[in-house]
């Protein structure tokens, strides 16, 4: 087989339906007797509904229907864990009582004719509040609720090994560093979007997810419902980063309407109520104490993480999880505390823990390379591990000496003085940093079909599953395996996705989607291609036996050829044409991996280097330069994981320069829950980059040898720009966002 | 969003009838302000007169200056060959501000009227004395990083967050206005804005359905040595946190006059005399700029979260003359 198409940089096989508006987004679909659901949040930041008043709202022009506490339908009891199957985002079903537990929280949903009326008639809706006895929307005013909590994803997020204390206490060189990152939330383009529609008993949702079978899941339980009675339709997602894995309030308010109205129901959230409503990233104080020998080498690490959750339910954004295993640290503790606060249930987004424990890790890593006079490439080399402390076993396949070389190659790493201020240009300050990248090998398993067949117009072969591609590449990645598998051209593929009627896929989240899919894409056309010899064996001259020397053969542009001599060769329709049916199938699946096995640990990593120019007198900062080079296993669709790496490296400066979720504690709203006020990178911002990888097959983690790409990308760029700040400006900020106002006080 | 009614003005006559009849009548120009506030439930007119229409959409080259229609774009006037080259102070501002969407829909007569992004203002469920006057201010006891440092009082605190109007402060622009009974005013910028006091829902001198029919800029040769200079939380599409409009006409080493303007830092476009005096007579350099700063920056009164904002401010004007001086005539 004659490897031409994976790993190539081919266009996005949607590219063209999304730039000329034919791809449709859940909101877009176009029902009849279409009805607006408009949802009333909450003013009052905690307490209860005193009074609920809707009557004027329900005499509004084009009124159907009023939802509140009051008359909500009953609903049954939903999952709420990843394992279950779905994700409900809070556990307490939506207008299931009188009890407020944080600002914006929904109220009622007033449904009407035309999105107009409906929104009109929400602002109609009087609601009354008598104020709970206390609340909190900053940790600091919630040090009363502060407590341990359980387990996260099976793991503990808070132990030690070794004796971190008496060796921290014995080290020649001491570090104790607080830092701190804020709320900070994904802020998808698509805003949240739900169209429920019902037919008898069967139950229809057109919703912007990234997980169908998720979402079908809940709401099969919700309504009481078999899960094949809820079809869910999401062929394409605007973005997400985690924000639509569970199925939200929205979404179920959507469907109860619909039942009862006996027509269909389009809610989209507006963008405050995405802020307000959709789980954002938990705000952290990471303490990170690190002792170290004269020559680098780090003795004990103690991490102390603080989050925050909210006041019934526990999301405990995990910041411990790179500590814990980036570096050989024998001596190692870590303890997470939470306090509960009056905001929605935190939730992941885009490498949930790697975030904003890189940042604070690989800050202090370079204070302590400052402290040690050491480059901070050398220190991390020094520190290098082999093998997964928190599990005991090797790496599969860890690159990440290489990344660091390759970097600071590209970069001009050696031309660094790392006196900080050594670089003046003009009114400008030059700072160059760098930081590691982490994130582990995730595979939660999907099941693939694929079927080739043949008609007037040609082979062509259909690749599905219930996965989504929420705007990552899965389109183009599935049809390019594909495509190479069978030897086929592109065009000659195509690929479903997003509706919950294909086969189990797991959530496109984790980074896993990917890694999951593709092996079973490429077993199932293995399967096929076995069929095409057996047919060839059967029926062709020159074929005979030819199933069962496979490796004799080859798959190319349609046609199966010896490999000793490509001229004889025949082609897939005439060999379909002896098939009993036009075509064949058939279907491989993955099983889950959640980064390690019985054998290895899988982590991908990188190394990113970062410049930037500081203006000192006013506090601003751009950067001018990056360089990132990625090692996560074999990169199957390069322009698309171009992309990935590409959009995660900006998060990344938005983590570092301004994203920040601010709320108001004396009424405890967000007071910047739009997309003027919480502030995201624009183009201005994002220099051009210099994005490469290692692409080393990881055969241990899967037989394709890739893991994901999708998170990588955002860990270490806010410690590798703070770092740079300081190089440039002797100063360091330990709080994110480094905004004017910082660097102007310190 | 409230239902409302919407009328298409011919002449300004008609549209300012229009806008007379009823307390809740509003002229709608680019919507980029108003159509924000009405779908926030914080503006809820009962008509909207468009104003798009009338003619108001050029930009006139007159011997005593320049005459702006109330609706060009600022995009248009942005680019605009003769604002580029004679006030680059207001084209530099105008392109500082927003995005080339919004740009593309702003007009001239709409950016001067444009409301506070006071975070409280734009909530209805919060206390606001300019929203709902007598109310109070959560603003003052609430999250105020992007509040005002000069001009405030103790009923608001609110930025007017344009850099457009920062730039014609600088330039001493005159609004050209209509009444109902055809009377004509002719508005000096620096008397257009009222300060919040005890009264901050007045936010200009204007009456009701008082239509703004063109801005004229008065002619200046300094204006062709200016400078606008903002700082924010990113490069582009964001508010100031503070910026300055300045312009200098120099006799060898020494300042002969000056203009400047500060935005991002007061409730209404913020014109220094006290700096402009200290320029005045003085050799432009770092020490004349820092007096300067210091004499702008003197009534400042800081809240909670911006006393940054005091020491910014300074910056970003020394750093404004500064890149002002360095660029050749
Ligand atoms: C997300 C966002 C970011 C922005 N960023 C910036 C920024 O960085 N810097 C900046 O300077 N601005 C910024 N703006 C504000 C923008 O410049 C203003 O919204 C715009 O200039 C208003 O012009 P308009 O024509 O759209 O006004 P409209 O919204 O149509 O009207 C605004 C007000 O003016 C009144 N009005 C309009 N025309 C007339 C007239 N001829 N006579 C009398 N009254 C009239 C209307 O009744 C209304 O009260 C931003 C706006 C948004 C939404
Ligand atoms: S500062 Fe002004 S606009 Fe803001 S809340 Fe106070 S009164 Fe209202």
């Amino acid at each position: 087989m004659t490897t031409t198409l994976i790993g190539s940089p081919v266009n996005r096989v949607d590219g063209r339906k999304k730039v000329t508006g034919a791809a449709q987004y859940a909101s877009e679909f176009v029902l009849g007797e279409m009805t607006h659901g408009v949802l009333v949040s909450s003013s009052a930041a905690g307490g209860k509904i005193r009074n609920i008043d809707t009557a004027e709202a329900k005499q509004a022009p084009g009124v159907l229907l009023v939802l509140t506490h009051k008359n909500a339908p009953h609903l049954g009891k939903m999952p709420n864990d990843m394992m279950a199957g779905g994700v409900a985002a809070e556990a307490r079903p939506p207008l299931s009582d009188d009890q407020i537990l944080h600002n914006g929280q929904y109220v009622a949903m007033v449904v009407a004719e035309t999105l107009e009326q409906a929104r009109y008639a929400a602002s109609l809706v009087k609601v009354d509040y008598t104020k709970g006895e206390r609340f909190a929307v900053a940790i600091e005013d919630a040090e009363d609720t502060r407590y341990k909590p359980g387990d996260f994803m099976g793991q503990p997020l808070t132990f030690e090994r070794g004796h971190w204390k008496k060796e921290f206490e014995k080290a020649d060189v001491r570090l104790d560093a607080t830092y701190s990152t804020p709320t900070e939330h994904p802020c998808a383009l698509e805003p949240h979007a739900t169209i429920a529609s019902w037919s008898d008993d069967t139950l229809t949702v057109y919703n912007a997810t990234q997980w169908v079978k998720g979402d079908q899941t809940v709401l099969s339980a919700a309504f009481d419902l078999k899960p094949e009675k809820v079809h869910i339709i999401c062929p394409f997602t605007g973005g997400m980063f985690g924000s639509k894995g569970a199925t939200a309030a929205h979404t179920i308010l959507a469907a109860a309407a619909a039942r009862q109205l006996k027509r269909p129901v389009k809610c989209i959230l507006t963008r405050p109520q995405v802020l307000t409503d959709v789980g954002h990233r938990s705000e952290t104080i990471q303490r990170f104490q690190i002792g170290a020998t004269r020559d680098g080498k780090i003795t004990a690490m103690r991490h102390h993480v603080t989050t925050h959750t909210s006041l019934k339910e526990e999301f405990p954004e995990p910041a411990s999880i790179s500590s814990r295993m980036l570096y050989n640290i024998e001596n190692y503790a870590t303890e997470h505390d939470m306090v509960r606060l009056n905001v929605v249930k935190p939730s992941w987004m885009r490498a949930p823990g790697e975030m904003p424990g890189q940042y604070a890790q690989e800050s202090a890593l370079d204070e302590l390379a400052y402290e040690l006079a050491m480059d901070p490439v050398d220190l991390r080399r020094r520190n290098h591990a082999t093998i997964d402390l928190t599990t005991n076993k090797p790496f599969s396949s860890n690159h990440l000496l290489e990344c660091y070389d390759r970097g600071a190659e590209r970069f001009g790493w050696s031309a660094r003085n790392p006196l900080p201020r050594s670089m003046p240009d003009g009114n400008e300050l030059i700072g160059w940093g760098m930081a590691t990248a982490t994130y582990p090998g995730y595979l939660m398993g999907a099941a693939v079909n694929v079927r080739l067949e043949s008609d007037s117009s040609g082979v062509h072969a259909t690749v599905s599953t219930a996965g989504t591609d929420v705007g990552t590449g899965m389109y183009t990645m599935l049809t390019l395996v594909t495509a190479e598998a069978l030897g086929l051209p592109l065009e000659r593929v195509t690929a479903k996705l997003g509706d919950s009627d294909l086969l189990q896929c797991a959530v496109a989240g984790g980074s896993n989607l990917t890694a999951s899919t593709a092996p079973a894409a490429t077993d199932a056309c293995t399967e096929i291609k076995h069929e095409l010899l057996k047919l060839a064996a059967d029926a062709a001259d020159g074929f005979t036996g030819a199933h069962k020397h496979a490796n004799e053969f080859i798959f190319n542009n349609g046609r199966v050829a010896h490999r000793s001599d490509p001229a004889r060769s025949i082609g897939y329709a005439e060999l379909l044409s002896l098939n009993k049916h036009p075509f064949l199938e058939a279907q491989a699946q993955t099983k889950p991996i959640f980064g390690h096995n019985d054998e290895y640990s899988f982590h991908s990593s990188g190394a990113h280097f970062v410049e930037v120019r500081v203006t000192p007198a006013i506090g601003r900062v751009r950067v001018s330069r990056i360089v990132s080079v990625f090692d996560c296993g074999r990169i199957l669709s390069a322009k698309t994981a171009r992309s990935q790496f590409m959009g995660g490296i900006v998060f990344g400066i938005g983590a570092a320069l301004m994203e920040e979720l601010t709320y108001d504690r004396a009424h405890g709203q967000p007071v910047n829950a739009d997309l003027a006020g919480y502030l995201v990178p624009v183009h201005a911002d994002i220099p051009e980059m210099d994005i490469s990888w290692i692409d080393e097959p990881d055969y241990n983690f899967n037989s394709i040898g890739c893991r994901g790409i999708g998170e990588i990308g955002i860990t270490g760029v806010p410690a590798a720009i703070a770092n740079a700040v300081y190089h440039a400006t002797g100063k360091r900020v330990r709080d994110l966002p480094i905004t004017p106002d910082k660097l102007l006080a310190t | 969003m409230h239902p409302f009614e919407y009328v298409e003005a011919t002449d300004p006559a008609a549209a300012i009838h229009a806008a007379g009849e009823g307390a809740q009548s509003v002229f709608f120009a680019g919507g980029t302000t108003l159509i924000d506030l009405m779908k926030l439930d914080v503006m809820t007119p009962a008509k909207l007169v468009d104003v798009n229409h009338l003619p108001f959409s050029s930009i006139e080259e007159q011997p005593d200056g320049i005459l702006i229609g109330a609706n060009v774009r600022n995009s248009d006037l942005a680019h605009h060959a003769t604002i580029r080259e004679q006030y680059p102070v207001l084209s530099e501002a105008l392109l500082a501000g927003a995005s080339a969407q919004l740009r593309n829909m702003a007009s001239t007569g709409g950016n001067l009227l444009q409301r506070t992004r006071c975070t409280y203002f734009r909530d209805i469920n919060s206390a606001c004395n300019k929203r709902q006057p007598g109310s109070g201010c959560d603003a003052i006891t609430g999250v105020n990083r992007m509040h005002a440092i000069l001009g405030t009082s103790d009923y608001c605190i609110a930025t007017h967050p344009s850099d457009m109007c920062v730039a014609l402060v600088a330039l001493d622009a005159v609004i050209h206005t209509q009444m109902h009974n055809g009377t004509k005013r002719q508005i000096p910028i620096t008397e257009f804005y009222l300060l919040p006091g005890e009264t901050p829902e007045r936010e200009t001198v204007l009456n009701r359905a008082e239509l703004i029919t063109h801005v004229h800029l008065p002619a200046n040769p300094m204006a062709r040595r200016s400078h606008y200079l903002k700082v924010r939380d990113r490069a582009s599409y964001e508010f100031a946190l503070a910026s300055a409009a300045v312009a200098l006409e120099t006799k060898g080493q020494t300042i002969t006059r000056a203009s400047v303007a500060l935005g991002g830092v007061g409730t209404v476009p913020w014109r220094s005399k006290e700096a402009e005096a200290a320029l005045t007579g003085k050799p432009a350099e770092r020490v004349t700029f820092e007096a300067a700063a210091d004499a702008a920056l003197a009534p400042a009164k800081p809240q909670h979260h911006n006393a940054f904002k005091i020491e910014l401010a300074k910056r970003t004007l020394v750093l404004a003359l500064e890149e002002l001086m360095a660029r050749s005539f």
